[in-house]
C-alpha cells in the first residue's frame, strides 16, 4: 500500500467554501440578534437559532483550519503548527481555570464539561508519542483528502465496504430484531 | 543564520514573487527568508542555491549562535 495518512487535510476550495459557510453563519447570528426574531422557515430541534448560527460559523472555521493554503508551503505549515498548538493552549487553560473557580467557588457554577478538552488532550497525547515513537511517514507529510484517496483508492474501496456492512449489521440487530 | 539571498536574487534581476514561483513558495516566504526570519528547510535551501548556481554554504551561512 502507498504512504497513507491517517490525518489528510482538505484542499483550497474547502478552504474557500468554509469561508462562506462561516460568513452565512455570521450571517444568521446577526439576524436573530438584530431581528429579535427567529428564522422560521427554519425548523431544528435548537433552543435558539442563534445557537444554530454559532454552529454554522463554527463549521466554517473547522473547515477554514484544516484545509490548505492556496501556496502551502514550508512557512505556513509551521506557522499553522504554531497556531493552533498556542490555540489549544489557551482553550486548555482557560477551560482548567473556569473549571476549578466553578467547583471551588460556590457562587461561580459555570455549566460546561471539560470532558471533551480532557479527550482531545488525550488524543493530542496518543498521536504525539505514537508519531514519536513509530517515526511514521505522515507525520511528516501534509497530505490533502483528494491525494490521500488517489494514492490509496482500494483502501478506502475496502474501508467503505466495510463500514456500510458494519452499520448495516447494526441497523438489521436493532430495527428489525425488535 | 545569515543568507545572501536578497543579493543573489538582485543580481539576477529577479523579483520576489519570480524567486517564489520559481522555488514553489510564496512570495511571502521569500521575503521572511530574506529578512532572517524563516530558516528554509535543507530541499528548499537547495533549490534555492542551484537557482543561483552556487553551492549552498556560499548563500546560507552559520552564524556563531547558531
Amino acid at each position: 500500500m502507498n504512504f497513507l495518512s491517517p490525518f489528510p487535510m482538505s484542499g483550497y476550495y474547502t478552504k474557500v467554501a468554509g469561508m462562506g459557510i462561516a460568513i452565512i453563519g455570521l450571517l444568521l447570528i446577526a439576524w436573530v440578534q438584530i431581528s429579535g426574531q427567529p428564522i422560521n422557515r427554519i425548523e431544528f430541534n435548537f433552543e435558539k437559532q442563534a445557537t444554530f448560527g454559532i454552529w454554522i460559523f463554527t463549521v466554517g472555521l473547522y473547515l477554514m483550519a484544516f484545509s490548505k493554503e492556496k501556496v502551502d508551503d514550508e512557512r505556513v505549515q509551521r506557522i499553522r503548527q504554531v497556531a493552533l498548538r498556542s490555540s489549544f493552549q489557551i482553550l486548555v487553560g482557560v477551560f482548567l481555570a473556569a473549571q476549578i473557580t466553578s467547583l471551588l467557588v460556590k457562587t461561580a457554577e459555570i455549566d460546561f464539561s471539560i470532558i471533551p478538552v480532557t479527550f482531545t488532550l488525550v488524543f493530542y497525547h496518543l498521536i504525539f508519542y505514537v508519531a514519536l515513537i513509530r517515526n511514521p511517514e505522515w507525520a511528516y507529510k501534509e497530505v490533502t483528502v483528494t491525494e490521500n484517496f488517489r494514492m490509496n483508492k482500494k483502501f478506502y474501496l475496502i474501508y467503505t465496504l466495510a463500514l456500510v456492512v458494519v452499520i448495516a449489521t447494526i441497523a438489521w440487530i436493532k430495527y428489525f430484531n425488535n | 543564520m545569515k543568507n545572501k539571498v536578497k543579493e543573489e536574487r538582485n543580481s539576477l534581476n529577479l523579483t520576489q514573487t519570480d524567486l517564489a514561483e520559481q522555488i514553489g513558495v510564496s512570495r511571502q516566504t521569500v521575503h521572511a527568508i530574506e529578512s532572517g526570519r524563516f530558516v528554509p528547510s535543507t530541499i528548499l535551501a537547495l533549490k534555492i542555491a542551484r537557482l543561483f548556481k552556487l553551492p549552498v554554504e556560499t548563500v546560507f551561512e552559520l552564524e556563531a549562535t547558531d
